[in-house]
């Protein structure tokens, strides 16, 4: 092999999950590479940021979003992105004079498609599911099911793998305030984290997945909750640095609040500093924490008019907060933000994905990704009945969860999810076929 | 095609000779880019004739070419696209290799992330051959893992 080893590891670093997976068979060397723990880490930190979509609450679909759905380059690239894209006057931090409104309509047609090259992967579920959150490739989902006791699956989206835990102690699904997971690849271990409202209190219940020395953990009740209850819909990415985060309806020194993986501790996250009062705090709305290229960020519209994106640069430091970007709102005709239009996530180069109603179809909804840079907006088709979907960010994993994660017989069952057809329109979704 | 030392520069240039005997000139600045260049500069000085015994006349010219541009910081995508354009997957390969020796860092990561692009949708048997490593599974072995993730096998590109 004219290729020395470090060489080709760093090479196949850089391929998408799909053709990690292939690498599994060309030879002996190149198995041992993927196998590797050490790759799998380096991998993990830093494979790019793909999209996962819950569909009518069992089709699960994982799009790769290395080419085709980043809208720097757009224009000609037969990219299955869609039809409509509109151009903002490109954004600055200085207020936007009511002149500057000049919005340009751009039609991308439905160009030639590229050879289907494995970017889309699908999979049905055999429940009906909510999508919880992804931590560094894995995936959490919940079964939806308002009259037993919550229960969570963890799932490897790419490859088709469904975890079951242990049910909850609690909570059928109107009591659940909020819940998260987080994964440790070093350690192979994952919490899941849900807060609960009894009688007018928060309580916090942990599932801690086995450690790899033995013992069997499952569900504990947490105590130190904080007060302050989770306002819902307000963490779309919640997990990072080791701990979960979320927006309250606290005081100002209590609206973000975490919880630390490592000690199972709470703890508040410092506000930006322009968050003087309550005042200030009245006129925001729709907040709403995630991470924005390895940095906690807090998303809200102040007076209905703008949108703001802050990353907190340095975790935990107050004075680090710094606004990353802003859009006028009315510069985008019929955006109205807060629930119509929530951020789902950022991809790797920091452009925003957001659901959004669709503007051709009522009761529709349809995922649009927005470039700070360029201040475009960008309409992704993703077909099928888009009425009822779920979607979040996810860094796809080409390894079985079976050797992500500690399993014990006894408290998990991994199944086998079956493939599904794609009769979706307009997106490249390839079709799987006797998988298994 | 030896290049002249353009006496007209006031920044210092170094000679390169090739494995095939050729000799270039780059700036003292380009050769700090290439940690081994470097390395012999600071152990042989910089008025002696470098050999680069690895590397050959046909990639120095285009690593030249890319070190010019990134002294001036006028490396940009639309410039990195038309670079690898025009190069078939061997000379990429060629190209990394001389990148991986020189240890220049920038382009080594530029070429292995075009390598990676490249080799993305290619067959197994393609990427077999264009890294040189044998098929050392047995049959049952390789039916075996191939059946284990058959999806991923869909919409490979043909062999050219």
């Amino acid at each position: 092999m004219d290729i020395p080893i470090h060489v080709l590891f760093d090479i196949m670093l850089k391929l998408p999950a799909v053709s990690l997976v292939r690498c599994y068979s060309v030879c002996s060397k190149f198995k041992s590479i993927v196998s590797d723990y050490s790759f799998q880490l380096s991998y993990f930190s830093k494979a790019p940021i793909s999209i996962v979509v819950l569909s009518d609450r069992h089709r699960i679909t994982c799009i790769d979003s290395s080419q085709n759905l980043n809208p720097i380059h757009s224009s000609d690239h037969g990219s299955s992105s869609s039809c409509m894209a509109m151009r903002l006057q490109p954004n600055s931090n200085n207020t936007s004079d009511s002149s500057s409104k000049r919005i340009k309509t751009i039609h991308h047609h439905h160009h030639h498609q590229q050879p289907s090259s494995s970017k889309f992967v699908s999979f049905h579920i055999h429940k009906r599911m909510n999508l919880i959150n992804s931590s560094n490739g894995l995936l959490c989902l919940r079964g939806s099911n308002p009259h037993s006791q919550s229960h969570y699956y963890i799932c490897n989206p790419l490859l088709g793998e469904l975890l079951n835990i242990p049910p909850a102690p609690s909570a059928p699904d109107r009591n659940l305030c909020f819940s998260a997971f987080g994964f440790d690849p070093k350690t192979k271990t994952f919490k899941i984290l849900q807060l609960v409202s009894k009688s007018n209190k928060l309580v916090a219940e942990l599932y801690q997945s086995p450690p790899h020395s033995g013992g069997v953990k499952t569900w504990s009740v947490i105590s130190d909750v904080p007060s302050a209850k989770p306002k819902p819909n307000s963490s779309f990415d919640p997990s990072l640095n080791d701990a979960l985060h979320w927006v309250t309806d606290g005081a100002i020194s209590e609206l973000i609040y975490s919880f630390d993986l490592n000690s199972n501790k709470f703890k508040s996250i410092p506000c930006p500093s322009h968050f003087v009062d309550d005042e200030y705090v009245s006129n925001i709305s729709g907040m709403s924490v995630g991470v924005l290229k390895g940095c906690l960020c807090l998303c809200y519209v102040v007076e209905g008019k703008r949108f703001e994106t802050w990353s907190m640069d340095k975790y935990g430091v107050k004075e680090s907060w710094r606004m990353a970007f802003s859009i006028d709102i009315k510069s985008y005709c019929g955006w109205s933000p807060q629930d119509k239009h929530r951020p789902i996530g950022f991809n790797t180069c920091g452009d925003m994905w957001l659901m959004a109603d669709s503007i051709s179809q009522s009761s529709s909804q349809c995922l649009v990704s927005f470039s700070p840079e360029t201040g475009v907006f960008r309409h992704i088709d993703i077909g099928g009945n888009a009425s009822n979907i779920q979607v979040i960010p996810q860094v796809l994993s080409y390894v079985s969860i079976k050797h992500m994660v500690n399993i014990r017989r006894k408290q998990h069952q991994l199944q086998k999810l079956s493939s599904a057809q794609n009769y979706a329109l307009g997106f490249n979704l390839f079709v799987l076929e006797n998988f298994r | 095609m030896a290049q002249e030392a353009s006496s007209s520069t006031s920044s210092k240039t170094i000679s390169l000779k090739t494995g095939d005997g050729e000799i270039f000139e780059i700036e003292a600045s380009a050769a700090k880019q290439m940690k081994t260049v470097q390395r012999l500069i600071d152990d042989l000085g910089d008025d002696i004739t470098i050999p680069l015994h690895n590397v050959f006349s046909k990639e120095l010219p285009k690593i030249i070419e890319y070190y010019k541009k990134d002294i001036t910081g006028e490396i940009t995508k639309d410039f990195e696209a038309e670079f690898v354009k025009d190069l078939n997957d061997d000379e990429v390969k060629v190209l990394f290799l001389a990148a991986n020796y020189l240890d220049a860092n920038k382009l080594f990561e530029f070429l292995s992330q075009n390598i990676a692009d490249r080799l993305e949708s290619k067959s197994v048997e393609y990427v077999r051959k264009y890294f040189g490593v044998e098929n050392d599974f047995t049959p049952e072995e390789e039916s075996k893992l191939r059946e284990e993730r058959a999806w991923s096998f869909r919409g490979i590109k043909e062999d050219e």
